[in-house]
């Protein structure tokens, strides 16, 4: 498997905006959002942020301002890269740091910014699907939401209850997922929930889609990230030690696979489904989960997390409860996870945190630091195609 | 009505797509059937329908009565919010995927309603259940279940 992208891109540039929970940011707006996000990357590679000649994001939706509108309101002088992923949802970023990583390598474009900006004002992501089709439900769900399968945990949930009935992993594994995205934040002045959290208070919580509460589910906020992709070439004159693109891979289930009633192997229904993409990464790059010092795995939930962590080779089937709940995912664990504390406690921008967390941890500057940190891990969102992961090192 | 005939179903769903692709699905449970696709040109079944083959690619189809039995796979249970303050069992309703019986192919599955489970401990994976219809309309329904006694667990 060739690997033509390996090294022909890197990231050079982070920029977030503070963090609001659902809807305190909806005034300022996810336009502005994104270009404060935007701003800030530049200001942090160093570049002027007129020099931005592409733009590429994921998950098109009412948080969505295509480049048309965002170079409104940036001194941009030209305009060469103009893309978002073609489904996806929040599974997209994969795909869209390949769109960047693509066209800075082959001259399209000099310097990309792939942003995700989300304000939640009027659309609540986490609320009912029941409603948002009064034209006619669409293709991918039209059998399943008469059922009443419309909340977003759902997908998640039907694949933990099958983990747990084959493997026996328990609401106590999830509990330990949630605790340790808390213990991360802690750490994090930009996470929005940073109090602990016990057992005890997971396992009263309200039930979302039971086999998951309400602390399995990711926060509910609002946000932008931004980072600027760029050829190892440029990045020389730039401020950042850069983070390199060592490859990606975007290979997918076919199909909406989410209420997983397709012609999926059964064996793949206790699972995110992420296997396809873990063999074409790990086999174009030669790397394996051994040679990952942080994982930033899409933490739409705690199951979805647990079932990750297989998918990606860092346990075998059925192992990642009991390696979660004795501390495998820890800063001095056998794979440190979502050192920013991810969609379950620093902020929700699916998966635009965790890049940038990664490329922080390979420059040494995370607020949970992991000793010498050469090669990081992003894996996306399950069940929406295209999905995938990026590997990165400094 | 007793609350076991009752069916544990959500409120307020939008009714299913009654189209020349997907109608055939929810057609047939109005008259108490379960009707699913299958190819003409490679013989195999498939649901969710589709306007042609995921096997094949044909866009040539029949619909074929199932036995309208199977096999739960996995489930959830969800609060539904129309439920507070009536008397009901229980505040959840629960959302199954079937692998159905009779199928040709790689397995074909259904999302649906295990519409006699109340309780959170009323449904295992590996729950053997039955057809059992919920008329809409008189032209449409959905293809709802209910479980097979002494079935339960894997
Ligand atoms: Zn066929």
């Amino acid at each position: 498997m060739t690997n033509w992208l390996r090294d022909k891109a890197c990231i050079v540039g982070i920029g977030t905006t503070p963090y609001g929970k659902r809807g305190t940011l909806a005034d300022i707006g996810a336009l502005r959002l994104a270009l404060d996000a935007i701003h800030a990357a530049a200001a942090d590679a160093g570049l002027d942020v007129a020099d931005i000649d592409g733009f590429t994001s994921f998950c098109e939706d009412g948080s969505t301002h295509p480049p048309f509108e965002l170079t409104m309101a940036l001194p941009t002088k030209k305009l060469r890269w103009s893309t978002i992923v073609w489904g996806g949802g929040g599974s997209g970023l994969p795909t869209a740091v390949t769109e960047a990583a693509l066209a800075v390598a082959t001259g399209q474009a000099d310097y990309v910014a792939v942003v995700r900006s989300i304000t939640q004002g009027k659309v609540r992501m986490g609320g009912s699907w029941a409603d948002w089709y009064p034209d006619g439900l669409p293709q991918h769900n039209a059998h399943a939401i008469p059922m009443g399968f419309v909340v977003a945990p759902a997908i998640y949930a039907m694949r933990a209850r099958r983990h747990m009935a084959i493997h026996g992993t328990t609401s106590e594994h999830l509990a330990a997922v949630a605790m340790h995205a808390r213990a991360m934040a802690a750490n994090n002045p930009e996470a929005l929930f940073r109090e602990p959290l016990t057992v005890e208070t997971h396992q009263a919580s309200r039930i979302i889609a039971d086999p998951l509460r309400m602390f399995d589910c990711c926060v509910e906020t609002d946000g932008a990230a931004a980072l600027i992709i760029t050829t190892p070439e440029r990045a020389r004159d730039l401020k950042q030690k850069p983070a390199f693109i060592t490859g990606t891979s975007t290979a997918s289930i076919p199909r909406w696979s989410t209420p997983i009633t397709y012609a999926e192997d059964t064996d793949m229904l206790g699972t995110c489904g992420h296997a396809a993409a873990a063999a074409e990464l790990y086999g174009k790059t030669g790397i394996g989960p051994g040679d990952i010092d942080v994982a930033l795995l899409y933490d739409g939930t705690t199951a979805g997390l647990l079932l990750v962590l297989e998918d990606w080779g860092f346990c075998g089937r059925g192992e990642a409860g009991p390696m979660v709940a004795s501390g495998g995912i820890g800063l001095g664990g056998h794979i440190p996870v979502n050192t920013h504390g991810g969609n379950l406690a620093e902020v929700y921008l699916q998966g635009a945190n965790h890049l940038v967390e990664a490329v922080r941890q390979l420059r040494g500057t995370s607020h949970n630091q992991v000793k010498d940190a050469e090669v990081a891990l992003y894996s996306s969102g399950v069940g929406y195609p295209p999905l995938g992961g990026i590997l990165l090192h400094r | 009505m007793t609350a076991a005939a009752l069916p544990n179903r959500p409120a307020g769903m939008p009714a299913p797509n009654d189209n020349p692709v997907e109608g055939g699905l929810w057609r047939a449970a109005a008259q108490g059937r379960l009707d699913i696709q299958c190819c003409e040109a490679c013989d195999k079944h498939r649901n969710p329908p589709s306007a042609a083959c995921i096997h094949c690619g044909s866009f040539d189809w029949r619909w074929d009565t199932m036995p309208g039995t199977g096999v739960v796979m996995t489930y959830v249970w969800i609060p539904d919010p129309a439920r507070k303050g009536q008397d009901l069992p229980s505040p959840y309703y629960n959302v199954a995927v079937v692998e159905l019986d009779g199928v040709r192919g790689p397995p074909a599955r259904i999302v649906t309603n295990i519409i006699d489970a109340w309780q959170l401990d009323d449904l295992q994976v590996g729950q053997r259940v039955e057809l059992a219809c919920i008329k809409l309309s008189e032209e449409v329904g959905l293809p709802c279940f209910t479980r097979v006694a002494g079935s339960a667990g894997q």
